[in-house]
């Protein structure tokens, strides 16, 4: 008796799809699957090793699919099982072939269910330098209420649209490790599907204050939203339309979303010889990211974006002028009364309403990441509204980021009154 | 004012600034929600008030003061999950110590600044009369 590791695919219509190509990859090992009549994508296990392998499946419009498994000696014989949890897309089955004598056989079926629009949701979970919190943990909720339809952020239960299904892969990329992790929805939890440095070194996470240390981060080969931006290409050309959402959660600021705080060298910072080119020791994100200059590929990565796909800049916009700005219109009488307002930079304004709403509709709305993005890939793209800080919070076991609408009612109340903008369920808008 | 990093003595406000920033305490004019925001400069101020033992505290944002009591000089209110720290105390007030610090210390962490400065003839453009032709 031979054991037979068999891989068998299905699409939502019970439509067989055949892989272009299927291999078990281990340490430094690969076993390719090949085509056996009347059997299908087979490798004898015989010729495999006991240990942990990636079974990576190419199927047609979507990346590789790399399926954590575990080859594992049973008796005489072997057996495939998942790592971790198993995805609910899969099943595993054996099925004994007795055609008599040394022909028979055991195959252990790897059966899977997969739509052929691949579905993706990408999220991204910066390094928290300054504060310690642990920002995966608010992507890894989120991603656990798009699967549930279903949120707590306000404190209580309330309806979301579910965008992750049992055959959505979900990509984390981690700024503080510097790892990309994906996932399949597990029958209970999630089953990994692999975890991949970015880069080759982890980001250094010395204390953030410390010049050397930051200029570490800016000269490492690690993680950068370059390899984001990559990744999003990538499902672009093999998965056209297959990003559900895109979301953020880490420090942001007018500027974009703060990865792991590095400065631009100077030649490419404002004021700088080549400010709008990205500095390619840079991690963050950038609002000059979307010019097809720094973004060879933007074809592909809007592409990559579903009808109707969101991203989101879940982190700050605490810009102080634009608060004082926003307060000042807000408690002003009217649209016309001029009003002071104090600037940062010490000195001093004096406009009427309707030119800080003009100002806000015209220049600051416009020049943000969020409405850079969304010009460049023509999709909704949502983050705080400017001058407002984001919040954490606890609900039992789930972690959210949030606007919070109570201490901010004032500047919502303009934000709506002045230019129609209303909040979402975490209180960040549409740019 | 005391630097976090080294917990050096970088600045000591004028009798005039303490006054100022007594009065701001009674003046608050908003809240800021910022507990997923960096301090706007990596110091603290130590307070003297008559009859109790001088403390630290961290401006956060343009209007409101943290007290971490066990940890002076860590900026945090809430730990790795988003759970709020139980020794952390926020006390709302106006800008002033904010703008005190900016002027003694320079521009603040980027979260709180413009990208560029703010173009102010943009800002205070002649609004078009909607009533022209």
């Amino acid at each position: 008796m031979t054991d037979w590791l068999v891989v068998q695919v299905m699409d939502e219509r019970g439509g067989a799809v055949t892989p272009s190509a299927a291999a078990l990859e281990g340490a430094g090992v690969s076993h390719a699957l090949s085509d056996v009549a009347g059997q299908g994508w087979s490798v004898a296990l015989a010729g495999v090793a006991a240990g942990k392998y990636q079974l990576n499946l190419t199927l047609p419009q979507r990346l590789p699919l790399p399926l954590a498994v575990e080859v594992k000696a049973r008796g005489a014989g072997k057996l495939v099982v998942f790592r971790g949890k198993s995805p609910a897309i899969a099943t595993l089955s054996s099925q004994a072939v007795t055609a008599g004598g040394p022909a028979s056989r055991t195959l252990h079926v790897v059966g899977l269910k997969l739509p052929k629009q691949h579905s993706e949701v990408v999220l991204v979970a910066g390094w928290d330098y300054s504060g310690g919190a642990d920002n995966t943990l608010y992507a890894k909720t989120w991603r656990d209420d798009l699967y549930a339809g279903q949120t707590f952020i306000s404190g209580k239960a309330a309806p979301l649209t579910k965008q992750i299904h049992d055959h959505t892969v979900v990509s984390l990329f981690d700024f503080k490790s510097g790892q990309r992790i994906r996932w399949l929805k597990a029958r209970q939890d999630w089953h990994e599907l692999d975890r991949v440095l970015q880069g080759s070194v982890p980001t250094h996470t010395g204390y953030y204050k410390d010049a050397a240390n930051t200029q570490k981060r800016h000269d490492d080969d690690a993680i950068s939203i370059r390899h984001v931006y990559d990744y999003i290409a990538d499902l672009g050309a093999a998965a056209p339309g297959s990003v559900q959402r895109f979301d953020i959660f880490s420090h942001a600021w007018a500027g974009g979303p703060i990865l792991v705080d590095t400065v631009e060298d100077a030649v490419f910072a404002p004021g700088g010889s080549r400010s709008t080119e990205r500095d390619p020791g840079d991690k963050d994100g950038r609002t000059k990211d979307f010019s097809t200059r720094n973004m060879p590929r933007r074809a592909q990565f809007k592409r990559a974006f579903a009808a109707g796909g969101i991203a989101k800049v879940w982190g700050c916009f605490a810009t102080t002028d634009y608060r004082r700005l926003v307060r000042g219109a807000a408690q002003a009488p009217n649209k016309t009364t001029k009003f002071k307002v104090q600037m940062l930079d010490g000195s001093e304004v004096e406009v009427t309403g309707q030119q800080v709403e003009n100002y806000f509709k015209n220049s600051v709305l416009p020049e943000t990441y969020m409405a850079q993005m969304g010009d460049a890939v023509s999709i909704k793209v949502y983050g705080a509204p400017p001058g407002m800080g984001a919040d954490l919070r606890a609900v039992g076991r789930r972690n959210y980021m949030f606007v919070n609408q109570s201490d901010y009612r004032l500047e919502y109340r303009w934000y709506k009154d002045a230019l129609g903008l209303a909040p979402d369920e975490s209180g960040h808008f549409p740019f | 004012m005391l630097d976090v990093g080294t917990r050096r003595l970088r600045a000591t406000l004028t009798p005039q600034q303490v006054e100022q920033v007594r009065r701001s305490v009674a003046h608050a004019t908003g809240r800021d929600s910022l507990t997923a925001s960096s301090p706007p400069w990596d110091v603290v101020v130590r307070l003297h008030v008559p009859g109790r033992p001088p403390f630290l505290v961290h401006v956060v944002g343009g209007q409101a003061l943290r007290l971490n009591a066990a940890e002076p000089y860590a900026a945090r209110a809430h730990d790795a999950t988003g759970r709020r720290l139980s020794d952390v105390e926020e006390l709302a007030v106006d800008s002033t110590m904010y703008d005190l610090l900016a002027l003694l210390l320079g521009p603040p962490a980027k979260e709180y600044r413009t990208p560029q400065a703010i173009d102010i003839g943009q800002l205070t453009r002649p609004v078009p009369d909607a009533a022209a032709p």
